[in-house]
């Protein structure tokens, strides 16, 4: 996994690119917690590379999650893929996060 | 999940206002109508008498009205699927009546029509032969089937003379121009006129440009208002001598069939996996029904019509209601024979401007059944070589010439050449296929990016479907990551994994303890809320089973002595 990033209006979006399991998670959810430690007031998960999500990366999603709560911060994510989406689905993770069709939709709600 | 397609503006069981219904009705009953042609050139080469043609023609518009109406139910596909007189007999059928008479071929076409019913019982048993690239193939080609007779419609190609005609290109252009305009540009419902406005549009251009000459009036003036259907209700025997190439050709059909109703099932089921096999038996068994019943009346045997099933592609309705109206406005139109006449006699270029939009659409269809698969070199070759074969029949008109009388049916298409040679590569291609592959896997050690590759891996050497691929590794992985994270498989785990057009089953082999499946749901908000991180992993571990149970269709883990087995299985 590769973890590509951008800031477009003042947002940070993070690009992880091919698959998040156990043996990628832990990187992931290090760089998340790191943007949300980091004053920023939202975080987009832009998730069109992401090719695999494990329970391991929802894990690493959730951790990041929390931190960002008292930190006034939260994750957006977008770009998600059918077969990513329906991971969410079944995981009940689908409540957890606001879900854009696309990085630029995500952007333009938290503009 | 609905299986509603979400670009159709209306789907099978919806019910669109009666003006669009009716306006849909008419497109397909026009497009349905040009096709009537094949019976009037039947009754030319028989040498019937203009009474005797006008009545093929009008009982074959009653036929296949019939047939459209019976394929809307549930004795049918139950589809919007009209029904056209069949061209793929039409060689076999004037031959075998120029040999045996009229009565002994309609009467082995009925017995053929008898023997697609009790074949088309059997498909079920056959899905393997039936997969997606076999049929992507049919689909394609039934589109580049089109072009030929569409192109040159449309240009007023005239071979004798050279190049084409300026009056018919230009008719052509003002009819596909209106329509692809529409189709692309128009908002909403404009798109359902597309094919009639562009019609209209073609005849009135040809009209201008005097392509409509006055034998259309005078054609028009001697037909009557309204009349009864004539039957030819020939005396029917059974001749075994012309029996092979007639069956051969309802073979063929079958095959056309097959691609049609694919095309249809797959038009109207937003995730289509495979083929349907019970609609396609009542889809077949319905038209062999209705072939039956031409026969017996003395006229052509039927077929779905590709540009029918491309019309209603286009305009994004597939509304099973408008299959029923219009089946009944082709019963209607047998009984108007000026109707009959004056869409017998549209101008050329304007009907070559709807076959080439439809076979436009088709060909892509085709493409897009074809990519639905994981592609090895095998179904590679089964696609590239029988696209080649079927493409050759154009290319080189005389190459088939040589082959004997009895084999003429099957190379005289490129949909049929590239039908039945997909269908035997497929089948030459299935010897020596391995549908078992192992893989060792040590937890902590072995990266999982072997996992992932020996997924992607045997998917394209079985041709499985994308999605069935991607789940099961989904499974493999997170399966694998709850061994290792529980600590319960000591050593090496082998992972055995079985295809067929059926299944995909993975089987985890290992020494030690089967993982606890089926854990009861977790309130993930209420651990997003909570303070500390608590309870998390075991949140996750819940998760993690959830996923494997629910991302597979069928999960079951055992243990025997020291030896656990998970196995995973994922319908295909």
């Amino acid at each position: 996994m590769d973890i590509n990033e951008e800031t477009r209006n003042g947002i940070l979006v993070l690009k992880p690119a091919g698959r998040v399991d156990s043996g990628t998670a832990g990187a992931f959810e290090t760089r998340l917690v790191q943007a949300v430690n980091a004053g920023q007031a939202s975080v987009v998960v832009d998730m069109a590379q992401l090719a695999y999500i494990s329970s391991a990366g929802l894990r690493a999603l959730l951790v990041a999650a929390k931190r960002a709560r008292p930190a006034g911060s939260r994750i957006v994510l977008a770009a998600m893929s059918a077969s990513i989406r329906e991971v969410f689905d079944m995981s009940g993770f689908t409540s957890l996060f606001e879900i854009h069709t696309n990085a630029d939709a995500a952007i333009q709600a938290l503009s | 999940m609905s299986e509603r397609p979400p670009h159709l503006l209306y789907a099978l069981d919806e019910r669109p206002p009666a003006r669009a219904v009716a306006v849909l009705s008419v497109q397909h009953l026009v497009l349905a109508l040009m096709f009537m042609v094949y019976p009037v050139i039947v009754a030319t080469e028989l040498g019937l008498s203009r009474e005797a043609t006008m009545g093929m023609v009008t009982t074959a518009t009653l036929i296949v009205g019939l047939g459209t109406m019976l394929q809307a139910t549930r004795f049918g596909s139950g589809f919007l699927a009209v029904i056209i007189p069949n061209p793929i007999v039409l060689p076999a059928l004037i031959a075998a009546a120029r040999t045996a008479g009229p009565g002994a071929a309609f009467g082995t076409l009925v017995v053929c029509g008898i023997a697609q019913m009790g074949l088309a019982r059997l498909l079920p048993r056959l899905r393997s032969y039936f997969p997606p690239e076999v049929c992507g193939v049919a689909v394609m080609m039934l589109g580049v089937s089109l072009v030929s007779g569409g192109i040159g419609r449309f240009t007023g190609y005239d071979a004798a003379a050279g190049g084409a005609d300026s009056a018919a290109v230009a008719t052509g252009l003002a009819t596909l121009g209106c329509i692809v305009v529409l189709t692309v540009w128009a908002k909403g419902p404009m798109r359902l006129y597309a094919v009639l406005i562009g019609c209209a549009a073609g005849y009135g251009t040809a009209a201008a440009l005097g392509l409509v000459g006055p034998e259309v009036a005078q054609a028009l003036a001697e037909a009557p208002a309204v009349a009864m259907p004539a039957p030819m209700f020939p005396e029917l025997s059974f001749s075994l001598h012309i029996l092979p190439p007639l069956f051969i050709a309802t073979l063929i059909t079958m095959m056309d069939s097959v691609g049609s109703i694919v095309s249809l099932d797959k038009m109207n089921t937003a995730h289509w996996a495979r083929t349907d096999m019970r609609l396609l038996s009542r889809g077949l068994f319905a038209d062999g029904a209705t072939t039956t019943l031409a026969a017996s009346v003395g006229t052509l045997g039927t077929g779905f019509s590709s540009a029918n099933i491309g019309l209603a592609f286009a305009s994004g309705v597939t509304a099973r209601v408008v299959g029923l109206v219009t089946g009944a406005l082709l019963v209607a139109a047998a009984f108007v024979p000026k109707l009959t006449t004056l869409l017998i006699l549209m101008p050329r270029p304007v009907i070559g401007a709807v076959l080439v939009f439809t076979a436009a659409c088709l060909i892509t269809a085709g493409m897009e059944l074809i990519m639905s698969r994981l592609l090895n070199e095998r179904r590679m070759l089964v696609i590239g070589l029988s696209t080649i074969l079927g493409l050759s029949v154009a290319a080189l008109p005389g190459l088939y010439h040589g082959v004997p009388d009895w084999a003429r049916p099957l190379v005289g298409s490129e949909l049929t050449v590239a039908a039945a040679a997909a269908l035997i590569l497929n089948m030459v291609f299935r010897i020596g296929a391995v549908r078992r592959a192992r893989v060792a896997f040590t937890p902590g050690h072995t990266p999982l990016g072997d996992l992932y590759e020996f997924m992607e891996t045997q998917g394209g050497v079985w041709g499985a479907r994308r999605d069935v691929v991607q789940r099961a590794t989904l499974a493999l992985i997170e399966a694998m990551e709850t061994l290792s994270r529980d600590g319960l498989a000591r050593g090496e785990v082998t992972v055995e994994a079985a295809f067929d057009e059926l299944n995909l089953d993975l089987r985890l082999r290992y020494a030690g303890s089967p993982p606890a499946l089926g854990a009861g749901a977790v309130d993930i908000r209420a651990l997003l809320e909570s303070e500390g991180d608590a309870g998390i992993d075991e949140a996750m571990r819940s998760v993690s089973g959830t996923l494997i149970t629910r991302v597979a269709d069928r999960v079951t883990a055992s243990s025997r002595g020291d030896e656990a087995v998970l196995a995973l299985h994922f319908d295909h």
